[in-house]
């Protein structure tokens, strides 16, 4: 089976041949065609993933790095010792993320399909789709930063040409979508600078950019004794437990080398730093560059506008598999963020800030995409906030669960508006009143939906209690590891961010529970609160099946890591299997044992925040919900909920403190510098004239007065001359011949010359 | 070859003689076709030389040079008079020097 | 005698030629210049160029002065006019004194000059191969990795080839052997000097195979009846040998005698003849070991006569005579020497004198031909004429 890792280069190859199909031929395949080319890309994708999955369980776990053939030495600057090869790393990390992009890119291309059923840029959507795959698989496959580096831009393009898709939509929501995609863009510059600045940084330190170099295995054999104290998930290592340490190693070893030899500092020309200072450097831009990605404070801003783009694009791009790419980042890293606690520390509370912050404005919001979207940013900071414990494989852990029910619930909200668009439609052509402020995104038009798409409803509710971490739905184990594991490193490793994670991220997951179980009485409960939504209609079975699909996954999906000590299911599924699987590529996986007591804790919470949600969102409120929310009508809470409507200011503060004076300075430098100072100054007075002196001056005496006068000399001479020449031209050939014989003669004389110097004895 | 009485140097100064009367011929006569008589006087004269040299040094390349020279004259004949033909068609002259077209 | 004759004859060329040039009518000019033709061929004759002499008067003072006359006929063009301001007076003195320097000149350069006048240049060495060799179908010979010949049959001579002087050493190959890499079958040193003919003779059998060189005269025998004749001594039994000349059974004649084995004769000059020739060992004319009836030998070829054995499947040998006749080089300036070398090393540029000719012919039609040559107008076409130019310059001319 070895042989299927030779195949990793077709998962990036294969939708880049589908995207290639689509964008020259995709104007005559029709939708039919297109769909079935790229679906089919993505498929197959997802296949050879779960070969190579295959593989890596048959091979013992081996990571693998492939060749791409003709790409070997991608960059390569022998002199300068530069040498950064196109390489694809294989093993149970990749894979996963393989796996979880093509999966879950599968589906969601496939509800595409129904989606943009109609539009008029069918085949270029899916284009963009596949073009994301390409450059998404580019990021997790690569095996060195900069191969990753390509993908994170790539993806960023993606998401930029995909929020902004519907760029020409009539009536200022175009301006507003192409705006949303500038902002997306711009905010991830500010990530992405600070991703490069330490890939760059990394290079200078290490001297290359490869995650592990060919053949080299991870350094696990030390954190292998360190897990053998727990030896419930003691990972077997079938592979030799110390690595090649053979010629130059991949950063990460050669990371835990120099850590555990101590005392190596690292000279950047002006000043040297010690080597776990620059660690903690690196990491701490590289947490820019997820903050950027992976829509954290402060840069998380983008995410929620980043909505305007199609459904699809949302599920797939802003919640399943882009914006997770920072903490795939940092999880790769784990050897780097093991080895710095402050940077740990600014991680946990980065992540545990966004999570409250985000569940706390997502209370506030009447978009039900928008809700969606601040909950992600949410569950992005409880991922984040689980590598900074220490958590990693918790965190990839949520991630896939994540994924799974992340887009399900977008999946679903798109269905929904979806409906609310067919039932809209259906008013405005019987005759009723239209409605020019209807948004079939908010959700104060909706309202007793669970009657008019029940399928969409049911799958809608498994996504909720999946996210609300209700036992036994995905949501449950991944959040309860994270939860667990921040309680661990506080108590176990007296990390005081494990405590402040904690407390942060159980509010976090109540508020998770009380504004999905908002939504979905706002959504689906109560009555039609709008013509639209009376007339709502269930969406196509292209849809509809992968909301099914993605349903079925959200619940099961936990077993992948039930915790030890778990009651029957750990008999079942094998406990901690994910995580002894990701343990072969991610050196500092660990897992934590089951607790019923967080467990229970966790549920009734969320539980309690549901019944909470159940309470103030009755059916009477619901029926009498106007414009203004029950909580804004209550004065307890009227303050709060103004303040998560306002997104706590957040966009306000960055307009009034970044925006506007970045505006007003650029107004002023526009004005002063180069209109005035350049324009004016430099160009029109110091450019300007100087030239038109220097031109009079060439033109005048130099040009007509010596280039033209001397030509004109010259060829006043030629003429002269050709006049006293041209009387030789006779014409009569005697005059002629007696010329040639003249020629020859002193041709014979000069061959005589000796002779006749001979005879004149000179 | 038995060796010769007369030798080379008198054939060869004949053959100057010879050549520089022919020079004199194109530069002093104002008839074309006696200009062409000149020129093939001269050619004969450059013939006898080279005759006189091939027989010199025992190589027989001077006759064939000899014999293609003649042919060359007789190509030259030829063009030469047809042109002198076709210039007294319209000129109803041969006199070279009512010939300067090409005058600068 | 000579010298008289050349003088004389001298005298009348010049004296013919001053007359075409002073002759004002151009008939008469014509035939001085075919007297002065007349002369000069005779020049060629004494010169030993009886062909080109003959070309001279056939072509020259025949074809070409027909020619000239028959055009001067045609156009009635006996007479330029007079004109009545001579245009050039002062190109007759120019053109005087040029002619008088160049005679100085050349005269100069003849007396003086330092052209190698004394030593008559000899021909290129020529040299040919000449299988012998018993029990090898076919030879090539080489001179120092040069090919001379290949694929020569036994019994049979290559043509002779020119080759430059100097000293090599000659190979001879089975045929189709590589001269890099395999082992010749005999070699033998040779010397190419100017003017030697030489005929390199593979004699002997496949085991002990050897070079002979024969030095040939192929020149012309004094002697009008006479003719060449060398032999080889290539008998397996290795005696020396007589050959003899047995026509007259009464009177026999040894033409050659005592030729050891593996040698040539010297050249010896016979009339030409039907001959019975017969060999014998050296001085004894009882055993005939081989001969030859009834040989018809004819004047001026050269004759190679290689006496040799083969031997037969029963191990017996036969003797073998190789008999190979060859031209002797035509007469210097003969028709046939000029011919020899105008089709062989001559023939490219006698193929372009050709095509000159035909290209000649062609112009000439073109040119003479009325409705190909339409009568033009005149027309002084000069780009820029210079201000006050105009004037001086003739209008139309034309008819």
């Amino acid at each position: 089976m070895e042989n299927f890792f030779d195949l990793v280069p077709l998962v990036v190859f294969v939708p880049l041949v589908g995207l290639l199909i689509n964008l020259f031929t995709g104007k005559h395949l029709g939708e039919r065609g297109v769909g079935i080319v790229a679906v089919g890309a993505s498929g197959i994708a997802f296949l050879i993933s779960l070969l190579l999955w295959l593989a890596q369980v048959d091979t013992g776990y081996k990571p693998v790095v492939v060749d791409l053939p003709l790409f070997s030495d991608w960059i390569s600057i022998p002199a300068a010792g530069v040498e950064i090869p196109w390489q694809f790393r294989v093993d149970t990390l990749s894979v996963t993320m393989m796996m979880a992009v093509t999966f879950v890119g599968t589906v969601i291309h496939l509800y595409a399909v129904g989606y943009m059923h109609g539009d008029e840029r069918f085949p270029r959507f899916f284009v963009y789709m596949n073009l994301f795959l390409v450059f998404m698989l580019i990021l997790v496959t690569g095996n060195n930063f900069l191969m990753m580096f390509v993908g994170w831009e790539g993806v960023g393009l993606c998401s930029y040409l995909l929020i902004g898709f519907w760029f020409d939509k009539p009536g200022g929501v175009g301006w507003k979508n192409s705006d949303a995609a500038r902002k997306a863009f711009i905010v991830n510059r500010v990530g992405d600078f600070g991703l490069v600045l330490g890939v760059l940084i990394t290079f200078w330190t290490f001297g290359t950019l490869d995650f592990y170099k060919p053949d080299e295995l991870p350094m696990a054999a030390h954190h292998a004794a360190e897990a053998a104290e727990e030896p419930v998930f003691a990972p077997e290592i079938p592979h030799e437990a110390e690595p090649h340490i053979e010629g130059p190693m991949g950063v990460f070893n050669q990371a835990e080398v120099w850590l555990e030899e101590g005392g190596h500092d690292v000279n950047f020309g002006m000043f040297s730093l010690s080597f776990e200072s620059t660690i903690t450097v690196i990491t701490l831009l590289f947490l820019l560059g997820a903050t950027g990605k992976s829509a954290q404070i402060p840069l998380f801003v983008w995410l929620p506008d980043a909505m305007a783009g199609p459904t699809p694009v949302s599920a797939l791009i802003h919640a399943a598999t882009m914006v997770t790419a920072g903490v795939y980042m940092m999880v790769r890293s784990n050897v780097f963020y093991h080895a710095s606690d402050a940077a740990s520390f600014v991680v946990a509370l980065i992540g545990a800030t966004t999570a409250i912050v985000a569940g706390f404005i997502a209370v506030g919001q009447w978009d039900i995409k928008r809700v969606l979207a601040y909950s992600t940013i949410s569950q992005l900071g409880f991922m984040v906030a689980a590598v900074g414990v220490g958590a990693y494989a918790a965190a990839m852990f949520h991630l896939v669960t994540h994924a799974f029910f992340k887009a399900l619930l977008f999946l679903g909200s798109g269905s929904v508006i979806h409906g609310m668009e067919h039932g809209h439609h259906h008013v405005a052509h019987g005759g009723h009143d239209h409605d020019d402020e209807f948004d079939p995104q908010d959700m104060r038009y909706m309202g007793g939906l669970r009657h008019k798409m029940p399928r969409t409803y049911w799958t809608y509710l498994f996504g909720t209690l999946a996210l609300a971490g209700i036992i036994p739905f995905a949501g449950f184990w991944s959040k309860d590891e994270i939860l667990l594991d921040a309680l661990k490193a506080g108590v176990d490793d007296a990390r005081l961010e494990g405590y402040l994670a904690f407390v942060l991220l159980v509010m976090a997951a109540a508020f998770t529970a009380f504004y999905m179980w908002r939504q979905m009485a706002l959504v689906f409960y109560g009555k039609p609160r709008h013509a639209a939504a009376e007339h709502a209609e269930e969406s196509s079975n292209l849809m509809v099946y992968p909301l099914i699909v993605l349903a079925f996954f959200s619940l099961v999906i936990g077993v992948i890591n039930v915790p030890s000590g778990f009651p029957i299911l750990g008999a079942i599924f094998g406990e901690h299997e994910f995580t002894s699987w990701l343990e072969h590529a991610v050196t500092y996986a660990h897992a934590a044992s089951f607790n019923v007591l967080l467990a229970s804790f966790a549920v009734v919470l969320a539980l309690v925040a549901i019944y909470v949600a159940r309470a103030i969102y009755n059916d009477r409120a619901l029926e009498t919900l106007g414009q203004q929310d029950p909580l804004e009508l209550d004065e307890r809470t009227e303050g709060l909920f103004a303040v998560a409507k306002a997104k706590l200011y957040w966009d306000d503060a960055y307009f009034k403190y970044l925006i506007f004076p970045y505006r007003r300075a650029a107004y002023w430098l526009a004005e002063q510098l180069d209109w005035r100072f350049w324009h004016d100054y430099v160009h029109k007075t110091v450019i300007q004239k100087n030239f038109h002196i220097a031109t009079e001056f060439l033109t005048q005496p130099v040009d007509k007065g010596i280039i033209d006068r001397g030509f004109n000399s010259l060829g006043r001479l030629m003429q002269i001359i050709a006049q006293r020449i041209r009387v030789i031209q006779t014409g009569y050939v005697r005059t002629y011949a007696w010329t040639v014989l003249l020629g020859t003669l002193l041709v014979v004389f000069i061959i005589l010359f000796p002779v006749i110097r001979g005879m004149l004895g000179l | 070859m038995e060796a010769s009485e007369v030798s080379i140097e008198l054939y060869v100064l004949l053959s100057a003689i010879l050549f520089i009367m022919g020079t004199m011929g194109v530069l002093l006569r104002r008839n074309a076709i006696l200009i062409f008589m000149s020129v093939e006087l001269m050619l004969n004269a450059a013939n006898l030389a080279l005759a006189a040299f091939a027989r010199q040094w025992g190589n027989g390349d001077g006759h064939v040079m000899v014999f293609f020279v003649m042919t060359v004259a007789a190509a030259e004949v030829a063009v030469g008079l047809a042109l002198i033909v076709a210039i007294f068609r319209t000129k109803k002259s041969i006199d070279i020097d009512d010939l300067h077209l090409f005058r600068g | 005698m000579e010298l008289w004759l050349f003088i004389i004859i001298g005298a009348v060329a010049i004296i013919a030629a001053a007359m075409m040039l002073i002759s004002e009518n151009a008939i008469y000019s014509a035939l001085f210049l075919i007297l002065n033709f007349a002369c000069i061929a005779f020049f060629f004759l004494m010169l030993n160029a009886a062909f080109v002499a003959m070309v001279q008067i056939a072509v020259y003072a025949g074809a070409i002065m027909v020619l000239f006359l028959f055009v001067i006929m045609l156009l009635g063009a006996e007479r330029v006019l007079p004109e009545a301001q001579p245009r050039f007076r002062w190109l007759t003195p120019a053109a005087i004194i040029l002619a008088l320097v160049f005679l100085a000149v050349s005269t100069l350069a003849i007396i003086k000059g330092e052209i190698d006048l004394t030593r008559p240049k000899l021909e290129e060495p020529m040299v040919r191969a000449v299988h012998a060799v018993d029990g090898v179908p076919a030879v090539d010979v080489y001179l120092d990795g040069e090919q001379v010949a290949r694929d020569v049959a036994f019994g049979e001579a290559s043509s002779f080839e020119s080759w430059a002087t100097g000293r090599y050493d000659a190979q001879i190959f089975p045929a189709g052997a590589d001269p890099e890499a395999d082992d010749p079958l005999a070699e033998y040193p040779v010397n190419l000097v100017p003017g030697v003919t030489l005929s390199l003779a593979a004699i002997g059998n496949a085991q002990e195979p050897e070079l002979v060189a024969v030095t040939e005269d192929l020149s012309q025998v004094d002697d009008k009846d006479a003719l060449r004749v060398v032999a080889i001594n290539a008998l397996h039994g290795r005696t020396a040998i007589d050959v003899v000349d047995d026509t007259d059974s009464g009177s026999r004649r040894a033409l050659v005698e005592n030729v050891p084995y593996g040698k040539a004769s010297d050249v010896i000059e016979i009339e030409e003849d039907t001959y019975d020739i017969g060999v014998y060992p050296a001085g004894s004319s009882r055993t005939r070991l081989m001969g030859i009836e009834d040989e018809d030998l004819e004047a001026g070829t050269a004759v190679l006569w290689i006496f040799t054995e083969q031997r037969q499947d029963d191990n017996s040998y036969t003797s073998t005579i190789v008999n190979l006749e060859t031209d002797a080089r035509p007469p210097f300036g003969s028709p046939a020497h000029v011919g020899q070398l105008l089709f062989s090393r001559y023939v490219l540029p006698f193929e372009l004198v050709s095509l000159l000719l035909l290209v000649a012919m062609i112009g000439a039609i073109v040119l003479t031909h009325e409705r190909l040559a339409p009568r033009r107008r005149f027309e002084r076409r000069l780009a820029n004429v210079p201000a006050g130019l105009e004037q001086s310059l003739p209008g139309e001319t034309g008819d």
